[in-house]
């Protein structure tokens, strides 16, 4: 992943908005995407992709030159993701509570796509996979975002594709 | 091997090469090979999401006033401080530039001259949105089209299709019909939001006689091509490439005071929102003509901004938007607007100037119209697609002064074999003191060939007497014979300065694309004069403390035994800091 010029982030963290719209819009994209396969939700990805940048607004200062922007930006977008997770786990507890129709859980007959294959596996694994296949990071860069050693993520991304390829396999069965 | 081992094997390389053992075995394992298809098309579809929405005006416009800032490159004093203030970092140079970034901003200068003379015309469709022009109609929304064919047919049909409160508010509509001598508009009137929706009233003008091309009620040329708000820009930032609206674009970001002239074309009619200087714009200039097809303004940050909102009942965090004008369906042969309706006159008389000139318009250029101006001045003018030139001319000046306008800082400029003229501070005309004959020059070409027109007028230009005020004007190298520790401006989107030495005081005239011209003068003292505007603010600068009037939008401090004000009826607080600061 092209990391921005670091005298652009400076701009930034010194409180210049053109500079600062201008990483909004290198990054949006990408963040967007790794949002939209974490969540399987792409509304709710363009909720956390702006809940993202302005954690990422109000923390710049903190930010240290000689860090990689990029590895600090997709953690930021990895953490308000995880939030987003927790908040939707307990909101849909609580509608199972109450008596409300969820489908968060899909029933076993129904038909895997690959939406709902990836819905499925642990966020871990589906961080993992998200961060090598859609945003395009190298095991070292993932490992970084996700602060866990790098045969960690080796370890997840492997599971995430047996597990998808596995529920991948159930569904063409189902449908022949 | 077995299947087990291979498929572990699939799936560890992903999509990577698989080691000849596993390929081997998939040659004769249908059941493994189809396991590997499935494992090595996941990235693939993993992948495969649609385009990702551009979110960049939801993010700026969700972003907190609050955030704690790094240290402040000046201050208000404590005691006088008015809201934080925020340091401002020129964006010149530093967006890393792509190479299709980089190859439009050095040929834009260039590009600049020949798009307008290209414009054959232009019909497009136009929306608008508006925001925070009042608290109880936090949005309006605009749909409409413009028609402009050269060189002075122009149309603004503008429907109001926001949804109000309650019918006593006034739709702001708008209906501008420009046509050749005539000029007619239809909207809302000006009137403060604290009054609404009481005072809406609809005004409708119309005016006939018009000279070509005037400073009153101009054209809004700048809507179809912005040569103004980009006259002194030699290298713009441009922050994008890409497709917009449908056509190849470029993203250029400068200041409200410099995009003033563009947006300001296009709210020059009806009840619009207002702008602070320190408000900043994007805009996304079409890669061939230029046209801007879209216009983005955004809350900028300055010291006194908060203070000028809560004024106007503006509830603007930065980088909140303000106003966004797209344009669609471009059509670049343009049709002939319908001729305004009559009304009023401004007594300019199409037809033959009073006296001949033997003037030689620029190549490619013809003539347009000619007449005679309600204060006797004979008027030539010529176009070339958007382009234009002017000549207004007279016999009868004894006003002891350089006819025209130019303000008194004007800088001597060579015209050829033609003697001599005289630049104005804005850098937007050419005065000419002549045999019996005063003539100024202007228009949309730039100041260079607007001196080389000049001295293709069949006038001799000569020097003017010591008894003009204009004949004060000085060169540089005089001015800084007078005041050895002289201030200049390095900054950039100006030109060079007219200068105007009298004894040790000197004063220079900065002219600048847009709004983006100031005055610096120099006078000897030892204290700023006692202020007068309840709002005078005072600021840490260049080891002392300045004051900030904002009535005269002047920024005044002393420095090495000389008063130093730095004056712009454009620029806000935060941008004449900036300027004063790179003084030298």
């Amino acid at each position: 992943m092209n990391e921005p010029d670091q005298e652009l982030v400076r701009a930034a963290a010194a409180g210049n908005l053109r500079a600062f719209e201008e990483l909004v819009r290198a990054y949006q994209g990408p963040v967007w995407r790794f949002l939209c396969r974490l969540l399987h939700d792409a509304a709710l990805a363009e909720d956390i992709t702006q809940e993202t940048f302005v954690r990422v607004y109000k923390r710049l200062d903190g930010f240290r030159s000689g860090s990689r922007f990029t590895t600090w930006l997709f953690q930021v977008a990895r953490n308000a993701g995880i939030d987003a997770i927790r908040a939707r786990s307990r909101r849909e507890r609580l509608l199972v509570r109450y008596g409300s129709d969820t489908s968060a859980n899909p029933p076993p007959d129904e038909r895997l796509d690959l939406e709902t294959a990836l819905a499925t596996i642990s966020p871990f694994l589906r961080e993992a996979i998200v961060l090598i296949e859609v945003v395009g990071m190298s095991y070292e860069e993932a490992a970084a975002v996700s602060r866990v050693p790098v045969g960690t993520v080796k370890s997840r991304v492997f599971h995430a594709r047996r597990r998808l390829a596995d529920l991948l396999e159930d569904k063409s069965e189902d449908e022949s | 091997m077995s299947h087990e081992e291979v498929r572990r094997l699939i799936v560890e390389f992903g999509s990577e090469a698989l080691p000849e053992a596993v390929t081997g075995h998939l040659a004769e394992c249908s059941e493994c090979s189809q396991y590997a298809a499935r494992i090595r098309s996941l990235g693939a579809r993993l992948a495969d999401l649609p385009s990702p929405p551009d979110l960049t005006t939801r993010i700026l416009a969700g972003l907190p006033s609050n955030r704690p800032l790094r240290p402040l490159r000046f201050r208000l004093v404590a005691g006088l401080a008015m809201g934080a203030v925020m340091g401002v970092v020129l964006m010149s140079g530093l967006v890393p530039q792509a190479p299709e970034r980089t190859a439009f901003a050095a040929e834009f200068p260039a590009k600049l001259l020949s798009a307008q003379t290209e414009l054959g015309g232009l019909t497009a469709s136009v929306e608008i949105l508006e925001f925070g022009w009042h608290p109880e109609v936090e949005r309006r929304h605009y749909t409409g089209t413009i028609g402009y064919f050269p060189p002075e047919s122009f149309q603004i049909r503008l429907d109001d299709q926001t949804e109000y409160p309650s019918d006593r508010w006034l739709p702001n509509d708008v209906e501008v019909e420009i046509g050749p001598g005539l000029w007619s508009a239809v909207g809302v009137v000006g009137c403060p939001g604290e009054l609404q929706p009481e005072c809406g009233l609809i005004r409708t003008e119309g005016i006939t006689g018009r000279e070509p091309f005037p400073a009153d009620r101009p054209i809004p040329l700048e809507i179809v091509l912005p040569f103004d708000s980009f006259a002194f820009t030699t290298r713009p930032s441009v922050l994008s490439v890409e497709r917009r609206n449908g056509v190849p674009a470029a993203a250029v970001s400068l200041s409200y005071a410099q995009a003033a002239p563009l947006v300001e074309g296009w709210l020059r009619v009806g009840n619009w929102r207002r702008f602070h200087p320190s408000d900043s714009v994007v805009v996304w200039l079409e890669l061939d003509r230029l046209v801007p097809v879209e216009i983005s303004i955004a809350a900028g940050v300055d010291p006194l901004r908060d203070v000028w909102a809560t004024r106007l009942g503006y509830d603007d965090e930065p980088g909140r938007p303000l106003l966004q004008i797209s344009l669609t369906d471009l059509d670049f042969s343009g049709v002939q607007p319908s001729r305004p309706s009559v009304g009023s006159a401004a007594g300019f008389l199409d037809g033959p100037p009073s006296f001949d000139l033997q003037i030689l318009p620029p190549a490619g250029f013809e003539v347009h119209r000619t007449g005679v101006a309600e204060d006797g001045a004979s008027v030539w003018s010529y176009t070339d697609g958007r382009a234009w030139v002017k000549v207004r001319a007279t016999d009868q000046w004894s006003a002891g002064r350089l006819f025209g306008g130019l303000g008194e800082v004007v800088t001597p400029v060579l015209l050829g074999t033609a003697g001599i003229g005289y630049l104005g501070g804005d850098g937007r005309q050419v005065g000419i003191h002549g045999e019996g004959v005063e003539a100024v020059v202007e228009g949309s070409v730039g100041w260079e060939r607007l001196v080389e027109f000049a001295g293709a007028l069949g006038v001799e230009g000569r020097e003017i007497p010591n008894s003009y005020p204009e004949a004060a004007a000085a060169s540089m190298e005089a001015a800084q014979a007078a005041v050895p520790t002289l201030l200049v401006s390095p900054a950039a989107e100006v030109g060079s300065p007219s200068v105007r030495v009298m004894g040790d005081t000197v004063a220079q005239v900065y002219p600048g694309s847009g709004g983006l011209s100031f005055v610096l003068v120099q006078v000897p003292g030892e204290s700023v004069p006692p202020p007068f505007d309840p709002d005078t603010v005072a600021v840490s600068l260049r080891d002392t403390v300045a004051r900030f009037t904002p009535s005269l939008g002047e920024l005044a401090w002393v420095e090495k035994g000389a008063v130093v004000s730095l004056r712009s009826g454009r620029l806000g607080l935060a941008q004449l800091v900036e300027l004063a600061m790179g003084l030298r």
